[in-house]
């Protein structure tokens, strides 16, 4: 969906028009719903974030200032999603210290994507999530982390290499 | 792999170019060279003729032009050939690429009516030698061609009267230039031997093919085993064993989770409420 009807539908929401609304939950459940659970890491608990970000878009769309619905919209689900996390966990503000790296649980024949994430940080589950599921720029997902530019660039490369490096198999 | 494959194909670019370079750069002696020009119709605008005047085919006099480009001509020649005493050097008036350019322009019917025999390339004298049949020596027409060739090209020309009509591979009207140059005088200097670039070409592609030997084994004796990848909700995708980058980036954004079918329904009871 691109932006400009994305900002109709909900400018529509906002008058109530759930037809509207049924059109933004079909385009936008998937890539909220993966982004809840690659930061979270737990399907029931990614449900739940994701009936709470359509509820509140419905009950309280976002305003006709905000330029870029789409990053807000995901915004929410990263928020909720973190405070999802530090209800279930002990959790720092700022970030969490991955698992550390078992090479023992390398599986020659099967590899679990969602083990894969619980290797990364939980900032840098974030980044990966948002850029890749969520098809938000760095620049937006710099804003919406309060991060800079660079910090999650590299975040991001960072991930990326420790999800390569687990998910290629050992040599038999 | 993809990085040592590459780096294979580099080394046979470099190894390929290096050889063929050398292959032109350097010839064992004089007559090799010529082969190659000679084979190649390659021979440079400064250069007049070939010939020996020992009868040995590892001694031959080059002519090339008493010009600059002559001069360096010569030296270019030095720096080809390994063997220097198989090459000593003269003067001659008109370069053989321009003879050759004549020669080709008068091998005609036409001409042949008017009693051209042969037109002949004279290596020792820089010359084009006209074989006009003696029974032509006075027929106007044959006259006047050998005036108004004598005009147009100066003393390029030496004529001889002959006996009839006959063949020679320099009447063979081709896109090719004879290989023999004929001189009444002087050696056949082309030898039927390949010249050295050819030897090379079989190097390489040797090489090559060990190359790409030595690549396959590795490939073989390193296969791994496929891995099989599980997405959040169970579904499979083979995956290669050595991911790059983008192939990472590529499972996560094409591995999107299903969202269970009755979230809708809960979310719309909540709106409801």
């Amino acid at each position: 969906m691109k932006d400009a009807d994305l900002k109709m539908n909900i400018s529509k929401v906002r008058a109530g028009d759930k037809e509207a609304f049924g059109i933004i939950y079909s385009e936008l459940k998937k890539p909220v719903f993966t982004v809840a659970l690659r930061i979270v890491g737990d399907v029931p608990l990614a449900e739940d974030i994701t009936q709470d970000v359509f509820v509140k878009l419905f009950l309280l769309p976002p305003p006709p200032s905000v330029k870029n619905p789409r990053a807000w919209i995901f915004k929410m689900a990263r928020n909720l999603s973190i405070d999802a996390l530090r209800k279930t966990q002990s959790l720092s503000i700022y970030d969490n210290e991955p698992e550390p790296y078992d090479e023992s649980s390398l599986i020659a024949e099967k590899i679990d994507l969602m083990r894969a994430f619980k290797k990364l940080s939980v900032s840098e589950r974030q980044i990966v999530a948002l850029h890749l599921n969520a098809s938000l720029k760095f620049s937006e997902i710099s804003d919406i982390m309060d991060l800079s530019l660079s910090a999650v660039y590299r975040r991001y490369k960072k991930a990326l290499k420790t999800l390569r490096d687990y998910l290629e198999v050992e040599r038999l | 792999m993809k990085k040592l494959i590459s780096i294979m194909f580099a080394m046979l670019f470099v190894f390929s170019s290096s050889l063929s370079v050398n292959a032109q750069a350097k010839f064992e002696k004089m007559r090799d060279l010529n082969n190659y020009w000679a084979v190649n119709n390659a021979y440079p605008d400064w250069f007049c003729g070939i010939w020996t005047e020992t009868g040995s085919l590892d001694n031959l006099v080059v002519a090339v032009l008493d010009t600059d480009e002559g001069n360096k001509g010569k030296e270019e020649i030095l720096d080809m050939i390994e063997d220097d005493s198989s090459v000593s050097f003269t003067y001659g008036d008109y370069s053989r690429n321009y003879l050759i350019g004549i020669q080709r322009s008068l091998l005609t019917k036409e001409m042949w009516d008017l009693g051209l025999s042969y037109a002949a390339f004279l290596d020792d004298k820089s010359r084009l030698e006209l074989g006009i049949v003696k029974e032509y020596k006075d027929n106007p027409q044959s006259m006047q061609m050998l005036e108004e060739l004598k005009e147009k090209y100066g003393d390029v020309f030496v004529i001889e009267y002959v006996d009839g009509l006959y063949y020679t591979e320099d009447l063979v009207l081709t896109e090719d230039l004879p290989v023999v140059s004929f001189t009444p005088s002087a050696q056949n200097i082309i030898t039927k031997e390949q010249p050295a670039k050819h030897s090379y070409f079989i190097y390489v592609v040797a090489f090559a093919i060990i190359l790409f030997g030595i690549s396959f084994v590795f490939l073989v004796l390193n296969k791994r085993k496929r891995a099989v990848l599980i997405t959040d909700t169970g579904k499979l995708i083979g995956v290669s064993e050595k991911l790059s980058s983008k192939e990472v980036e590529f499972l996560i954004k094409n591995t999107e989770a299903e969202v269970p079918s009755d979230l809708e329904e809960r979310i719309m009871k909540e709106i409801e409420k």
